[in-house]
């Protein structure tokens, strides 16, 4: 569970342009614990839009972390 | 990409906190989860966001008896280092581009559905707005200046039609490929956007990408 902020370059800012993104990182800061689950559960629909935009569509009642995996393995622009 | 460890660990906060009893992680670390969802995200759009890609939507419009010309323009066709989306321009016989004129922010969506492209995956790429699509009535856009005022007067961009120009490729059916070749007007717009970038009142591509950033 240990998050490794020093390798993401850690600036305490999502590097973001996208108003969608934008409004994840205001929401995560927030001190109401509802807005905070609004942007994890948002950010983690929106990784799920994208992987089914990258040809990885959810298959029934699979979850995000079989999917990303998937993608780990075939694309070269990911890494373990 | 993140480590699969720090998605899982995102992935579990995000099941602890939207199920009962919803134990959701501080600021700090709901920010740090946030981002990782975020590189994530990034890095499939990297995967998708590509000329190839575009040219599969390309080809798929272009298969359509209606679409007669595809153009690549912003980012992507400019080849910047992170391009944002695939951005077409199709001019069609008026069957798309008059029922889209006026349809507000679901455009793509509806423009996608009514050319039978609305496949699951070009969906979710158009909700990531890894997709925006443009379509113009070609014989109006030739030659009636009525036509492109109007259509200049929609943009929120005013200049939008000189901005997308330079740059622009055009789709070759035969091939599958990309090309510098476009049509007379968009010669004249390119020409017009280096010269207003000459005397500094538009600034060039690469800059605006680095502003909008």
């Amino acid at each position: 569970m240990r998050l490794r902020f020093e390798l993401l370059g850690w600036t305490g800012r999502l590097p973001a342009r996208d108003p969608f993104w934008r409004r994840i990182e205001t929401t995560a800061s927030s001190p109401d614990r509802f807005d905070r689950i609004f942007s994890l559960a948002s950010a983690a629909g929106a990784l799920e839009e994208a992987l089914t935009a990258a040809g990885r569509p959810r298959v029934g009642r699979e979850g995000l972390m079989s999917r990303a995996k998937q993608v780990v393995s075939v694309s070269p622009l990911c890494h373990r | 990409m993140p480590s699969l460890t720090d998605l899982q660990a995102a992935a579990d906060a995000r099941n602890i906190a939207v199920h009962p009893p919803r134990t959701v992680p501080g600021p700090r670390e709901c920010v740090a989860h946030a981002l990782v969802f975020f590189r994530a995200w990034c890095a499939l759009q990297r995967t998708f966001v590509t000329t190839q890609k575009a040219a599969e939507l390309a080809s798929d419009f272009r298969s359509l008896g209606f679409v007669y010309e595809v153009f690549l323009f912003g980012s992507l066709a400019r080849g910047a280092d992170h391009p944002r989306d695939i951005d077409l321009l199709i001019l069609d016989d008026g069957e798309l581009s008059f029922q889209f004129y006026d349809y507000g922010e679901r455009t793509v969506e509806s423009l996608l559905e009514s050319a039978n492209l609305s496949t699951p995956v070009n969906r979710a790429a158009e909700r990531c707005a890894w997709i925006d699509v443009i379509a113009v009535d070609r014989e109006s856009f030739t030659n009636d200046k009525g036509y492109r005022r109007a259509l200049a007067k929609r943009q929120k961009d005013p200049l939008f039609f000189v901005n997308i120009a330079d740059g622009m490729l055009s789709f070759d059916q035969r091939d599958g490929t990309w090309n510098s070749k476009r049509p007379p007007v968009f010669e004249l717009l390119a020409t017009l956007r280096r010269e207003l970038e000459e005397i500094g009142v538009v600034e060039p591509p690469h800059r605006m990408l680095r502003t909008a950033r």
